[in-house]
């Protein structure tokens, strides 16, 4: 039993600490987070069956990118029945065949520049930050910015969207852009950072305001 | 992806050839033009003409109903359009920053819905 709750514990120490490095990789893959996070979701089910069976693996990031990256693919081509994508299928495609090792920390540093793009209203870049950086939850974020967990979780869908469907890209921007977009990723990271209290009132007020 | 990139500019503004806004608009025209075709992209647009050449088209309980003017009360008026293609949104922002109409009015980049089998 002691052995079942360590590997239990490993597989939930392990899977936090990948969750949200994997989610930048595949997200940047398939620049949509919905559809990322449920093929994290996936490997994350996955592991939790397989680990405890046959042990932790050596890269468990690797691991847990390969099967992410398995169950977008499938997402994807599922999808493509209705409007094709190619362009997120080659894509996917591409890496796998190459089998090349992600760059975790540009990933999600293109992350954060996607989740506080300025074509996002404020509170839905400080909300998805949160979640896809972050690692928050949902009813987590709803406490912090007070709203109900239906309104905050309505909010993230939009934004999801909006980035799926406006094209809002996963990358660093181009050096003449980055003052600006820097200065936005600040101010949501300022916003994140400050002590609880005065960074729920900011949030709150934020959200408020539109 | 497909983008509408509509350029709005003051509804009371003249559009054509002989307004002045337009004269001062065509730079920014031929380096969206010139920009788009180094870049070897596919893409159509339009100018049009001021909204008081507009004409409404309702039909309520099947009955037509034909009125001037454009179907709202804007202080902006839509002045034209371009439909491209683009990697992504900065791309399309990146091009849309050069324009007159962004800088006396407003372009508003619209992701264009991709149609099965289209």
């Amino acid at each position: 039993v002691r052995a079942a709750n360590a590997t239990a514990s490993l597989v939930e120490t392990a899977a936090r600490a990948e969750r949200a490095a994997v989610l930048a990789v595949i997200a940047r893959e398939v620049r949509d987070l919905a559809l990322a996070e449920d093929a994290v979701q996936e490997a994350l089910v996955a592991a939790l069956v397989q680990w405890p069976r046959d042990g932790v693996p050596q890269r468990p990031g690797a691991w847990l990118t390969t099967v992410a990256r398995r169950a977008a693919i499938r997402a994807v081509r599922s999808r493509a029945r209705l409007a094709p994508d190619s362009v997120a299928l080659e894509r996917l495609e591409a890496f796998d065949a190459a089998g090349a090792p992600p760059r975790l920390g540009d990933a999600q540093l293109e992350l954060v520049f996607a989740c506080c793009h300025p074509s996002l209203a404020l509170d839905a870049q400080v909300a998805l930050t949160l979640r896809t950086v972050g690692g928050l939850t949902t009813p987590e974020i709803a406490r912090a910015f007070l709203v109900a967990e239906a309104t905050l979780a309505q909010r993230l869908v939009r934004a999801q969207r909006k980035i799926r469907d406006s094209g809002i890209p996963f990358a660093v921007p181009a050096p003449e852009q980055m003052a600006q977009r820097l200065a936005a990723v600040l101010g949501v990271v300022y916003l994140i950072m400050r002590p609880r209290p005065v960074a729920i009132a900011c949030a709150s007020t934020c959200a408020t305001r539109r | 992806m497909q983008y509408a990139v509509l350029l709005y500019a003051d509804a009371d503004l003249d559009a054509g050839p002989d307004a002045p806004e337009w004269q001062q608009s065509l730079p920014g025209h031929q380096a969206f033009n010139a920009a788009l075709q180094e870049r070897g992209t596919d893409y159509s647009g339009a100018a049009l003409h001021a909204v008081n050449a507009a004409t409404a088209v309702r039909v309520r309980d099947g009955e037509r109903l034909i009125t001037d003017g454009p179907f709202a009360e804007t202080k902006e008026q839509l002045w034209g359009f371009y439909l491209l293609e683009a990697p992504d949104l900065d791309t399309v922002i990146e091009l849309s920053a050069g324009f007159w109409e962004a800088e006396h009015g407003t372009v508003e980049i619209r992701p264009v819905i991709p149609m099965p089998g289209g």
